[in-house]
């Protein structure tokens, strides 16, 4: 055995012990929650813990570690908050370094997108920025696009556009008088890499993004994206070692001004109901910033789905992985439940979820049922400019 | 100076191949780091595989088909247009430049035309530095055996 490998099994050992997994009492609760374990029997996260801890690690691959959404449901109803997804990011990132790899989904594009990003590129990818939104050239707060504009290209099949939500929340920033910047070499934040078990990758994006944030003095950050949400707030201070600048989903910024007045939200008439994102909602604790801005628009209804706040239901995505049956059944799922409730339109707050809600709907079978799908911010946006040409007529 | 770069030509098994197969036969001469890859029809191209192979090392893509309203399968025509196009936007956002990807569409056996082409498509970023993505993630990147390792490392 090498240094390195020596080195690696110790370390795992170490994580292994980080995520509680030793603790596990065996009672189940974690595979009745899992939304995976539902629709495929073969997926047991007790037992994937169980078979690990048993032949203390050294075994062949487990086919079933690709499966798991990293929704953190089981999290939520453990009593010892064993993290299982955490246990699982380690368990991949072991295979991969076996040489096991999952199946990426849509031909690898975006994996293949963010190795790229990880590399010495100088990217052009503020072309969605409209005339009418104000940037600032200098500023220590930045917002934090994500890959939104790579999705658009990629998903323009689905027809959904995340950059809308992106130029939604800058318009709100400028409405609230809050000043910022853009970063035109931000790279993705490293998230989906990392959870398919590619550090390395990952490692690559998180300081390449780190760099960018110290050459521009930036120490605040605002996002729109959960998962760059969770990377940046959870992730990339572990990484550093240090934490350089806070980070802020868009919702924790607005949703003050809105309870104060600060920032007025106008008049649409719809019953909606909202969808916790897995990283906003279980991981990052918030799950009424939204649905209190949503209240605050003059006509809105707001209902909730039979599994709300941190019993929510995942989207089924993965980081772009292993696609398949299962996850659209989670998604045909989360739909029925959103058609339950009688509401006219689905929102979230997550551009991930938006695709794989909107895709799911793209298969032609009668089973799926069909319910409008729209970003949070995006409809806050509408509402105003619903509001503004009542004004003018 | 252009003989360095590294071109990959997706050829697909009907036109496209018998003009690479002509240029062969022709006695006709083109670097030998372009690199021509068979698939069956360029439909079956995708962003995946033309994103895939610039994280390899590849500096610049071909998409070589059969000539237009000439494809041996109906749809293949419109679905590597959509492709392309993808690829074209992905990479001018990326900064590397939609000029790294072309969409080439000769008749049968057009052995000449496929070398011009070839010439013509590594002139267009003769002077570009090769690129080396993926050794942005596999050997400019330190290997990390561990997520806790780098931190202590700094």
């Amino acid at each position: 055995m090498d240094q390195t490998s020596d080195c690696f099994s110790v370390n795992m050992e170490r994580e292994i012990a980080e995520t509680k997994a030793r603790l596990c009492l065996d009672c189940g609760k974690c595979t009745t929650a899992c939304p995976v374990a539902r629709y495929d029997v073969e997926f047991n996260p007790r037992l994937i813990v169980q078979r690990w801890l048993s032949s203390n690690g050294a075994k062949g691959q487990d086919p079933s570690i690709w499966q798991c959404l990293g929704c953190y449901g089981c999290v939520e109803r453990c009593n010892y908050q064993v993290k299982f997804p955490e246990f699982i990011d380690a368990l991949r990132y072991e295979a991969r370094e076996q040489g096991h790899n999952a199946i990426c989904s849509h031909g690898g594009s975006l994996q293949s997108l963010m190795r790229i990003m990880a590399g010495d590129i100088q990217q052009d990818r503020l072309g969605w920025v409209p005339d009418d939104i104000k940037v600032a050239e200098e500023s220590d707060t930045a917002f934090f696009a994500g890959c939104a504009s790579y999705f658009d290209v990629i998903f323009d099949d689905l027809g959904v556009q995340t950059s809308e939500n992106n130029k939604g929340a800058l318009r709100l920033l400028n409405r609230a008088g809050i000043e910022f910047a853009l970063l035109p070499n931000e790279r993705c934040c490293g998230h989906d890499l990392l959870q398919q078990g590619d550090r390395q990758g990952a490692f690559a994006l998180a300081k390449a993004n780190m760099g960018e944030f110290g050459t521009r003095g930036i120490k605040k950050i605002i996002t729109g994206c959960p998962e760059c949400l969770h990377m940046l707030r959870d992730v990339y201070p572990k990484i550093t070692g240090e934490r350089a600048f806070e980070i802020k989903h868009i919702t924790e910024v607005l949703a003050p001004l809105v309870d104060s007045g600060d920032l007025k939200l106008g008049h649409l008439s719809k019953k909606v109901t909202y969808h916790d994102p897995c990283r906003l909602g279980r991981l990052a604790g918030l799950y009424d910033q939204a649905r209190s801005m949503l209240k605050s628009v003059r006509g809105m209804e707001v209902v909730e789905m039979e599994m709300n706040r941190d019993k929510s239901l995942c989207c089924g995505a993965t980081p772009w992985v292993n696609c398949g049956l299962v996850n659209r059944q989670v998604q045909q799922e989360r739909l029925s439940q959103a058609r339950a409730t009688g509401a006219e339109m689905l929102v979230t707050a997550c551009p991930k979820c938006q695709i794989h809600l909107n895709c799911a709907q793209k298969l032609e079978r009668q089973s799926v049922p069909r319910v409008e799908i729209e970003d949070l911010v995006t409809l806050l946006v509408h509402s105003l400019e619903q509001e503004d040409s009542n004004d003018q007529s | 100076m252009t003989d360095s770069l590294t071109i990959v030509v997706f050829a697909c098994n009907w036109d496209g191949l018998s003009c690479v197969e002509e240029a062969a036969h022709a006695h006709l001469s083109f670097p030998a780091s372009v690199k021509v890859v068979r698939v069956s029809c360029l439909s079956r191209i995708h962003l995946g595989l033309i994103l895939g192979a610039f994280q390899r090392g590849a500096d610049g893509v071909m998409l070589l088909g059969c000539a237009p309203d000439d494809c041996h399968f109906d749809p293949g025509g419109s679905c590597v247009n959509r492709e392309f196009t993808k690829a074209r936007q992905t990479l001018d956002m990326l900064g590397l430049g939609s000029e790294r990807v072309m969409l080439v569409n000769l008749v049968r056996g057009d052995g000449y035309g496929f070398v011009a082409k070839i010439q013509d498509f590594m002139t267009r970023f003769g002077t570009a530095p090769t690129l080396l993505v993926d050794a942005g993630t596999r050997a400019r990147t330190p290997r990390v055996p561990s997520f806790w390792q780098l931190r202590t490392d700094g």
